[in-house]
C-alpha cells in the first residue's frame, strides 16, 4: 500500500538518517534500501532525496566522501556524531507522534464500538 | 546518451551559484541517472526507454532545480526575512525626501542606501537576477557617491557629472528590474498555492513612475527653472508617495508570501564570513565617498579681523565717493562695509544727481533686488547696482556692484548647506566684454565685529553648461554678504558707444538675469550723445532688463 505524500513528507529525513546510520551509502542505494526495507511502502520521489541529503550534509548530520566505481565518481554519505544525536531526537519525536496517533485512533475505535 | 543527461543535468544544476558545488551535484546526479539507467536495461528496457524512465523517475524537474538552488544558496539562514525587512526599510528611507532638520535627508538616504546594499547583497546569493541587482546597485552607488565626492576636488565639468548621474540613474532602474525579476523567481514555486499573487504589475508601475519622475526632473533642469518651484515640489511629492506605496505593496506582499511558504535557506557554517563580506561591500561602496564629503564639509576658510580702514585715503574723498555710490541706491550697509581700498576704485564715479534730465531718463533705476530661496532652508537676497564712471578724459564706463545677502529661514546656519547651494545652484555672474572683474568680498558680522573670510578669490568655472563658483570655502554667518564688483568696458554699435554688460545672478529655480546696456551718456567727437537705455521689466517670474524699443536692439 502506498501512503500519501503529505504523511511521508515529515519522515523522509528520519528514514534517510536511519538507513545511513547502519552503513555508508550513496543516493541511489538509499532509495533502494528504503524501498526494500519498507516493502515498497515508501517509494521516494528520486529527485527529492538529493536536496534532503545536501541539507543534512550542510547541517553537519552527514559527511560525504567520493569514491570511484564503474568508471564513475560516486558520492557516499556517512552519519556523524551530530547526525546520530539528530536521529535519536527524531526517533523519539516520531515515537511520541505515532503513539499519540495510535491512542487517538484507538480512542476513535472505542467510541465507535 | 550522455548528451541527453547533460541537458537534464545542466538544467537541474543551473541555479547553483558555486561552480565547484554545481560540478559536485552534477557528478552525483549523473551517477544516480546511470544507476537507474543500468537497472532499467537489466529489466529489459531499450536504451532510449531506459534513459527516458531514468529521467522521469527524478520527478518534477523544475521543483528539483529550485530546491537544489535553495539548498546550495550561500545566504545566511536568517537572511531572507531580514533582507526583505532591510529592503523595505531601505526603500522607505531612500524614498523619504522630507527633511525636518538640516542634513536629515542626507542621513536618511545614507542609512537607506546601507540597508538596501546589505539586503541586496544577502538576497543576491539566492539567484542570479538578485545577484545582478546587487552588483548594479553597488556600481550605481559607487558612481553617484564617487562623482559627488570627486566634484569639489577635481572640479568636474557639468557634462561629466550629468552623464555619470544619468548612468547612475539607469543602473538604479536596472537594479529595480532585476530585483523584481529575482523576487518573482524566488517565490515562483509558491505562487500557485497563494490566494493573492504578488502584484508584479505594480512593479511595472513603479518602474514607469520612476522613469516619469526622472524625466520630469531632467526636463526641469533642461528648462532651467521655467516651471515654478511650488509646482515641482507638489509633483515630486506625489510621485514620491506613489513610489513609496507601490514599493511597500510589492515588498510587503513578497515578504508575506515567503513567510507563508516557510521558505528557508540552509546554510554553510561560515555565515559570519558572509556578513563580514557584506559589511565590507558596504564600506567599499559608500564609506570612502561619504568620508570625503565629510572631510570637505569640515574645511573652513581662515578668518581674520576685518577693517574698512586699510588705506591712507583722505576722509573728504572717502565721503565723496561713498555719497556717489549711495546716490545710485546702494544701501549704506554695503557701502560702509567696503574697505577703503575698494572705495578708491570708484574715485571716477559720477554722482547720479549730476546727470542731466535727458541722461536720467535713460538711466532709470540702476539698482535691483530679488528675494529667492536658493534651495531648501537657504534664503537669500540678490542685488545689483550699476555705478556711472568716467575716466580722466571723461570717457564713460560702468562699474557694477552685486551682492548676495544670506538669510536664514530660522533653521540655523550651515556652512556646507550654504556652500552647496551657492556652488550648485547659484550662477554668480556671466559677463561678456567685461574688463577686469576684480573683487569678491565675503563679509560677515558676528558679535558686533565685522570679520572677513579668506581667501577672497572666488573664481568661476566656465566649463560646462553654466558658470559655477569654485575654489573657496568659508564660514557662513548671519547677515553674511557676498559682494562682487566688476568693471565693464565699452562697445560700439552703429556709431553709438555704450558700456555693455550681461549679468546673471541667478539660481536654477528662479533665475534673475540682467541684460544691460549702459544708461550713461557717451562722449563722441566731443558731442554728448545719449546712449541706448534699457529699463527693468518683469515677464512672469523672469526678471530682466530689456529695451523699451526692441527694434533698437
Amino acid at each position: 500500500m502506498k501512503i500519501s505524500k503529505e504523511l511521508a513528507k515529515g519522515s523522509t529525513g528520519l528514514l534517510v538518517l536511519s538507513v545511513i546510520s547502519k552503513r555508508d551509502m550513496y543516493g541511489y542505494q538509499i532509495i533502494k534500501t528504503i524501498e526494500n526495507a519498507s516493502e515498497e511502502v515508501f517509494t521516494l520521489n528520486e529527485g527529492t532525496l538529493y536536496p534532503i541529503l545536501h541539507s543534512l550534509e550542510a547541517e553537519g548530520s552527514l559527511e560525504a566522501y567520493w569514491s570511484e566505481c564503474e568508471g564513475r565518481k560516486r558520492k557516499y554519505y556517512k552519519i556523524t556524531e551530530k547526525g546520530l544525536k539528530e536521529l535519536s531526537g527524531r526517533e523519539q519525536e516520531w515515537n511520541t507522534f505515532s503513539t499519540a496517533v495510535k491512542k487517538v485512533l484507538g480512542g476513535a475505535e472505542l467510541a465507535r464500538t | 546518451m550522455e548528451k541527453r543527461f547533460d541537458d537534464v543535468l545542466n538544467y537541474l544544476c543551473s541555479g547553483i551559484m558555486s561552480k565547484a558545488e554545481r560540478q559536485s551535484v552534477r557528478d552525483e546526479l549523473y551517477d544516480h541517472l546511470m544507476c537507474k539507467y543500468e537497472t532499467n536495461i537489466a529489466v529489459g528496457m531499450s536504451e532510449d526507454e531506459a534513459e527516458e524512465k531514468a529521467v522521469e523517475a527524478l520527478g518534477d524537474k523544475s521543483m528539483l532545480k529550485f530546491k537544489l538552488s535553495q539548498v546550495h544558496s550561500y545566504a545566511p539562514k536568517p537572511t531572507l526575512k531580514k533582507a526583505m525587512n532591510l529592503l523595505i526599510l531601505g526603500y522607505i528611507l531612500v524614498s523619504f525626501h522630507i527633511s525636518f532638520f538640516t542634513g536629515m535627508k542626507e542621513i536618511t538616504t545614507f542609512i537607506g542606501n546601507v540597508c538596501l546594499i546589505v539586503a541586496l547583497f544577502s538576497l543576491g546569493k539566492a539567484n542570479k537576477k538578485l545577484k545582478f541587482s546587487f552588483v548594479v546597485k553597488a556600481v550605481s552607488l559607487i558612481i553617484s557617491f564617487g562623482c559627488k565626492a570627486a566634484e569639489p576636488i577635481y572640479n568636474l565639468p557639468i557634462p561629466v557629472t550629468a552623464s555619470t548621474g544619468v548612468v547612475s540613474l539607469v543602473l538604479s532602474f536596472l537594479c529595480i528590474v532585476f530585483l523584481i525579476l529575482g523576487l518573482k523567481e524566488l517565490v515562483k514555486p509558491y505562487l500557485d498555492g497563494y490566494p493573492k499573487k504578488i502584484p508584479f504589475d505594480s512593479g511595472t508601475a513603479v518602474n514607469l513612475l520612476w522613469v516619469a519622475v526622472n524625466t520630469f526632473i531632467f526636463t526641469g533642469f533642461a528648462l532651467d527653472g521655467k516651471t515654478s518651484a511650488e509646482f515641482e515640489s507638489i509633483i515630486l511629492l506625489c510621485f514620491g508617495l506613489a513610489v513609496i506605496i507601490f514599493n511597500l505593496l510589492i515588498f510587503v506582499r513578497s515578504s508575506k508570501l515567503l513567510w507563508n511558504s516557510d521558505h528557508e535557506y540552509k546554510i554553510e557554517d561560515s555565515s559570519a564570513k558572509k556578513w563580514i563580506a557584506a559589511v565590507l561591500a558596504v564600506i567599499i561602496a559608500i564609506v570612502p565617498t561619504v568620508a570625503v564629503d565629510f572631510a570637505l564639509a569640515g574645511q573652513k576658510a581662515e578668518t581674520s579681523v576685518y577693517s574698512v580702514d586699510d588705506t591712507d585715503m583722505p576722509q573728504a574723498e572717502y565721503e565723496r565717493i561713498c555719497l556717489n555710490l549711495l546716490s545710485y541706491g546702494i544701501p549704506e550697509k554695503i557701502v560702509y562695509s567696503l574697505p577703503e581700498s575698494e572705495i578708491l576704485k570708484y574715485s571716477d564715479s559720477i554722482n547720479k544727481n549730476d546727470y542731466d534730465e535727458e541722461t536720467l531718463k535713460y538711466l532709470g533705476d540702476p539698482c535691483y533686488s530679488h528675494d529667492a530661496e536658493i534651495c531648501n532652508d537657504v534664503n537669500a537676497v540678490f542685488s545689483v547696482c550699476a555705478v556711472g564712471m568716467a575716466d580722466s578724459d571723461g570717457y564713460p564706463y560702468v562699474r557694477i556692484i552685486s551682492w548676495v545677502e544670506y538669510l536664514s529661514t530660522g533653521k540655523g546656519y550651515d556652512d556646507a548647506l550654504f556652500w552647496g547651494c551657492l556652488q550648485k545652484n547659484l550662477i554668480l555672474y556671466n559677463s561678456y566684454e567685461a574688463y577686469g572683474g576684480d573683487l569678491l568680498l565675503i563679509l560677515s558680522e558676528e558679535n558686533g565685529n565685522i570679520i572677513k573670510n579668506e581667501p577672497l578669490d572666488i573664481y568661476t568655472d566656465k566649463n560646462g553648461l553654466t558658470d559655477r563658483m569654485t575654489g573657496v570655502r568659508f564660514e557662513s554667518k548671519e547677515k553674511m554678504i557676498l559682494i562682487h564688483a566688476e568693471t565693464f568696458g565699452l562697445s560700439s554699435n552703429k556709431g553709438v558707444t555704450y558700456a555693455n554688460y550681461y549679468l546673471q545672478l541667478a539660481h536654477r529655480v528662479s533665475p534673475f538675469t540682467l541684460f544691460y546696456r549702459s544708461p550713461l551718456t557717451v562722449k563722441e567727437n566731443n558731442v554728448r550723445q545719449n546712449g541706448m537705455g534699457y529699463m527693468l521689466c518683469n515677464e512672469n517670474t523672469m526678471i530682466s532688463w530689456c529695451s523699451p524699443d526692441s527694434a533698437e536692439e
